[in-house]
């Protein structure tokens, strides 16, 4: 809210020397923020006032004139001037040379078309006060002499202050609110409002309220105006406080709101069409037009204001069109009214319309200050076009009073941790308004004031007290017993900080992509599943659709950097994808990692590409370091859609699927935009909470005193077998001295039939309590071979 | 027999002139051997004279041929290892330098700084039902501070849920990491201090706002925790996240689930209170909402007024990030430039 000074200074006192900073200051110990001071309007140095003394038509050009103008010089001025409104006995603002006007133009004696001009006559629009512009400006003030400065018949600039207010503090969007709040400060003194007397016609008009949404409704009717401008200092005010003057009818409205706090809104009656007032509950579907051509379709719950024939008013959101007054207006009827803050709010959201009234009803407005506004701006209207003020009518049951808070002084120190004696904290909460019943040493009664809505609890007492004394003043204290008692949940968040930590000791840099992506993109890495889409994403193209997958993300900064000529071989991110599975939400922490070839040149060689063996040894690092038991890990082919289905592969420890791996599908491979040289796209994704089920099994270990036997077994197998089953079926023969089985060679290619491919495999056998000899090594291989040969169909190579 | 020329000729002698020297003398036909040999033919007397003498000749031609021949091993070695000498200069191997995001290294600074203050984590979810991201925490559905947050809001799914019975739960996603809060006091009893730390959503992108973003919650709920605490809580936090004292100064605010509330601004690092454009010429940097948590949030845990009372605040983590590493440009965290994520991200294994 944009508070004017000179304004504010009509409902307070200031101290005297009371500065800007200290106003400032003052204003955010309060809790308003103050975004900024500035001064509103501008002074013209070099212009000034000048009477037209003649016009003769220049020698050399049609369309221009030659003026001689009196500015309070011995002689007068000859100026050229095109305007084809410059005439003798005009008074103008004359920019003499020297002057800048807006726009940085500097004014200086020249020759135009061979005749001297020693300034410039201005219009409005030159001067930056309007867009007015068919000629030069006819000033009509009667104070203007010749020679004075223009800045003389301006209004004096304003000090502003733009202060942000919080949602509790209705009772602060107006100067009066403000004022209020600086004198509890003690930074001046609140002048009283003016006593107003109430008009004695009768009102032609009747008020009503069927709706429990608006508790009260006031209305005067003022007749026989002439609505022309208002006052000069009025329209400098509200132009400095945000609000375009139009007229004096709106201009009164405007004004008092900005004043007092109280939305008003004036009717022209030669357009309603009933005399009773009544606010209703709309019964839904009704259609109205609003001021400003807004057309509505009413819902059940809004409250309506009708003139006992037509809906005129959105209740305290939005007149309307067909009663709007205008310059013509003649009889005018005032209204002002208390509406409920929810139903203003819901109605507000439901219409999608921020006003001025919703936004002042939806925080709260004095439901005392309806009557005392009404008059207070009927006045004005009065003042400034004439008129005959009707006596007011009201009607509806009102609000009822505030609720005395039960308070007890000590409260302050338990809650807030510093001693205020009791009669400090008295006194504060009367200097902001409160009435204090003091029913024992240790019991108040506190009554707000009515224009504070928020007040309920002892806590909010206390805030108000402390806002008086500064919260600066509150000493800072460590509490006893520093140590963590529990923790609510701590594991998964560790889990996904060192899984941040393991992807970069594996050389992969730290991505954060966003959350949401595109809706086509998600659905390439949905996999199925069920998406969750955004009700009202920022665009509709990007950001619209929660990832199911971290790997869009990396795939597009992997796809930046590629543009930014900065490509980067490892990036990985740790965080939260989206789906809905099976009717619910899941929301799950997982890791993922993508590795690209960017060209970079070694003098050993270059590296190969990587592909889904790089990806895959990548997945089981990280995973190791996190303390997966990857050597229990068995390697599937379920993957998600997304991957090249024939490379890749999943990663499980018991039930848990704990990774996938591979070569990014070739089909999202080229609508990336990734060069065809960084080759296939490897990349992985692990699945991060499984890892806080699983325990690595205890097993008992002790070094054995033999040394360990190794033998090797070359196969030639179909194709089909992969190097798991081998490994598997030899493991199957549980052969109790076979440690362990790697594979340690493949070969496929011209050596050896099209369909297929040999493997070798190392076996380590070791007994604890012997040397081994061949008589028992040879069983063990021996069952070894045949498992693979009669359960994979595999021959021994020679 | 006179051995001096081979003496002489021994330390200067190549490989195989040394050989040949050695077979010319000690070799199975060598002359000294040959005299050793012709010894048996003596008298004893003069076969033991002439015997001493021969080994003091044998012994010393020996010595001075095992010493050359070390002495030419020795060299040739040298000549071998100098032949061998690589230029380490050359790049190494390639390896990959990871690095964590600078927000994720603030996030930890965050956690271990409220860890030393005896925070524990606590969790809550990043799509949220509308209950506990707003109208738990004080929130109804017309309150107007509803509109300080602009909402991304999910299309409605199928909930099986039996939690939220109502087929109608609004989504939508955190636009606070308060929800902590709630689902803390809906878990645990009081004594209590939990932080969370986790990204948040609002519906706002330009030069100073990205439609995500990372917060900090904590909360602290006892039965003789005060304002005075909360000031001296957050002070130390601020104090231990940047390594240094800071100047901070606390506000009146409102916030619709802690009441008193309060804003904390720390000095401008910049200018260091004198102003800047940074700090909008008033030396101050808006850094934290506070306020102790409103009766109408503990009731959300069954708790009283009367029993325990308690603080809360949040914080965002870029904004603190910006200020302790000095990054401008709020966007750079999520644009994913490797020469950012280098430069401004931690190591692996850096202490946090
Ligand atoms: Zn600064």
């Amino acid at each position: 809210m944009k508070i004017v000074l000179s304004w504010l200074e009509n409902y307070l006192t200031l101290t005297p020397g009371t500065s800007q900073a200290a106003l400032q200051q003052a204003l955010i110990q309060l809790g308003h923020e103050v975004d900024s001071i500035t001064t509103s309007g501008q002074t013209y140095p070099n212009v000034v006032i000048g009477k037209v003394l003649s016009r003769e038509q220049h020698p050399n050009a049609d369309k221009l004139g030659v003026c001689m103008v009196e500015v309070g010089e011995a002689q007068p001025r000859q100026i050229v001037c095109g305007a084809p409104n410059a005439r003798a006995g005009l008074t103008v603002a004359v920019a003499l040379p020297g002057a800048v006007l807006p726009g940085n133009f500097e004014i200086k004696t020249s020759k135009i078309r061979d005749v001297e001009s020693q300034g410039m006559l201005c219009s409005q629009r030159e001067l930056a006060m309007g867009d007015e512009h068919n000629g030069i400006w006819e000033i009509d003030d009667t104070s203007a002499t010749p020679g004075t400065l223009l800045d003389s018949i301006l209004p004096a600039p304003q000090t502003v202050l733009d202060v942000a207010l919080t949602p509790n503090r209705g009772d602060c969007f107006s100067h009066l609110g403000l004022a209020r709040e600086l004198a509890a400060l003690g930074l001046g003194t609140l002048k009283p409002l003016p006593v107003l007397v109430p008009g004695s016609a009768a009102c032609t008009y009747q008020a009503a309220t069927s709706t429990p949404f608006c508790p009260s409704i006031n209305l005067l009717e003022i007749t026989n105006i002439r609505n022309t401008q208002s006052p000069a200092p009025i329209r400098a005010q509200l132009l400095a406080a945000g609000l375009r003057p139009k007229n004096a009818l709106i201009d009164a409205t405007n004004y008092t709101m900005l004043a007092l706090g109280q939305p008003l809104h004036a009717y022209d009656a030669a357009k309603l069409n009933g005399t009773t007032f009544t606010a209703a509950t709309a019964a839904g579907g009704e259609s109205f037009a609003g001021l400003n051509d807004t057309t509505l379709t009413l819902a059940e719950g809004d409250t309506i204001i009708t003139d006992g024939a037509t809906i005129v008013g959105l209740g305290g959101i939005l007149g309307g069109q067909g009663s709007a007054v205008s310059d013509t207006t003649t009889d005018v009827v005032l209204e002002a009214a208390t509406f409920n803050s929810v139903a203003i709010a819901l109605s507000g959201q439901r219409h999608q319309l921020h006003t001025d009234a919703r936004q002042r009803f939806e925080r709260g407005v004095d439901p005392a200050l309806a009557p005392y506004a009404l008059q207070y701006c009927a006045q004005l209207i009065a003042e400034w076009t004439g008129g005959t003020i009707s006596a007011p009518v009201q009607e509806g049951p009102g609000v009822p009073a505030p609720q005395a808070i039960g308070y007890n002084p000590s409260f302050f120190n338990r809650y807030i941790g510093m001693n205020v004696a009791p009669d400090r904290q008295i006194e504060i909460l009367e200097s902001l308004g409160f009435k204090i019943e003091q029913i024992a040493a240790d019991e108040l009664k506190v009554t707000p004031p009515t224009y504070r809505t928020y007040m309920a609890t002892p806590e909010d007492l206390t805030e108000e007290i402390l806002r008086v004394l500064g919260y600066e003043t509150v000493e800072p204290q460590l509490p006893p017993g520093i140590g963590g008692q529990f923790a609510v949940n701590g594991a998964p968040v560790t889990l996904d900080r060192l899984a941040r930590r393991a992807c970069a000791a594996a050389g992969f840099l730290e991505s954060m992509t966003y959350s949401f992506i595109g809706h086509t993109t998600a659905e390439s890495f949905a996999n199925g599943r069920q998406l969750l889409t955004l009700a009202n994403p920022l665009a509709q193209t990007d950001m619209t659709t929660m990832r199911p997958s971290l790997l869009p993300g990396l795939v597009q900064a992997a796809a930046d950097n590629f543009a930014k000529s900065d490509p980067t071989p490892r990036l990985a991110e740790v965080g939260k994808v989206f789906s809905v599975h099976k009717d619910t939400l899941t929301e799950s922490l997982m890791a993922a990692g993508l590795l690209v070839g960017t060209g970079a040149r070694h003098w050993k060689g270059n590296e190969p590409k990587p592909d889904a063996y790089a990806a895959k040894a990548a997945a089981l690092h990280i995973l190791s370091t996190l303390g997966a038991p990857t050597e229990s890990a068995t390697i599937g082919t379920e993957v998600p859609s997304h991957y090249h289905p024939g490379r890749s592969g999943s990663i499980a420890v018991g039930p848990f699927t704990l990774a996938t791996f591979g070569e990014l599908h070739p089909a999202l491979r080229k609508a990336s935009n990734l060069p065809a040289a960084a080759g296939p796209v490897a990349v992985f994704e692990l699945h991060l909470e499984p890892l806080l089920k699983l325990q690595s099994k205890q097993r008992p270990w002790a070094a054995s005193p033999y040394p360990p036997v190794m033998r090797d077994l070359a196969f030639i197998l179909p194709k089909t077998v992969t190097a798991q089953a081998v490994t598997g079926a030899i493991q199957a023969t549980k052969q109790p001295l076979l440690k362990a089985v790697e594979v340690f060679d493949h070969y496929e290619g011209d050596r050896i039939e099209a369909d297929k491919h040999s493997l070798a495999v190392a076996l380590t056998l070791q007994s604890a309590e012997k040397t081994l000899t061949e008589a028992d090594i040879t069983p063990i291989i021996q069952s070894a071979v045949e498992a693979v040969q009669t359960q994979l169909g595999g021959t021994l190579r020679a | 027999m006179d051995i001096q020329p081979a003496l002489t000729q021994i330390p200067t002698a190549s490989a195989e002139a040394l050989e040949a020297l050695r077979i010319h003398y000690l070799g199975q036909n060598g002359s000294l051997t040959a005299e050793m040999k012709a010894l048996g033919k003596l008298d004893p007397e003069a076969r033991k004279a002439r015997g001493a003498e021969l080994n003091v000749l044998k012994t010393q031609l020996a010595e001075a041929i095992a010493a050359r021949k070390a002495q030419l091993e020795s060299e040739a070695l040298n000549a071998q290892l100098a032949q061998e000498a690589i230029d380490v200069t050359l790049p190494a191997d390639p390896t990959y330098g990871g690095r964590i995001h600078p927000i994720t290294a603030a996030m930890e600074d965050i956690a271990a700084a409220l860890r030393t203050l005896g925070f524990s984590h606590a969790y809550g979810p990043e799509v949220e039902t509308d209950d506990y991201n707003f109208t738990k925490l004080n929130l109804p559905a017309h309150h107007p501070a509803r509109q300080d947050q602009d909402t991304f809001y999910l299309n409605p799914f199928a909930v099986a849920d039996t939690k939220h019975k109502t087929q109608n739960t609004k989504h939508l996603l955190r636009t606070q990491t308060s929800n902590v809060q709630i689902r803390t006091l809906e878990a645990v009893k009081p004594p209590f201090r939990v932080m969370g730390i986790g990204r948040v959503y609002r519906r706002d992108y330009d030069l100073t706002h990205t439609p995500q973003f990372h917060q900090v919650e904590g909360m602290m709920v006892e039965s003789g925790t005060t304002f005075a605490h909360m000031r001296g809580v957050l002070d130390e936090y601020l104090r231990i996240f940047f390594g240094k004292p800071l100047k901070t100064r606390m506000r009146p605010h409102y916030f619709p689930f802690t009441e008193p509330s309060a804003e904390m601004d720390v000095e401008c690092h910049l200018c260091r209170g004198a102003g800047c454009r940074v700090c909008k010429h008033t030396g101050w940097l808006e850094i934290l909402g506070c306020g102790m948590v409103h009766r109408n949030v503990l009731a959300v845990g069954g708790l009283n007024v009367d029993d325990v009372q308690g603080f809360a605040f949040g914080a965002g983590v870029e904004r603190l990030a910006m200020l302790k590493y000095g990054i401008s440009d709020l966007r750079l965290f999520y644009e994913s430039h490797a020469a950012f994520l280098r430069q401004f991200g931690k190591a692996a294994v850096s202490a946090a």
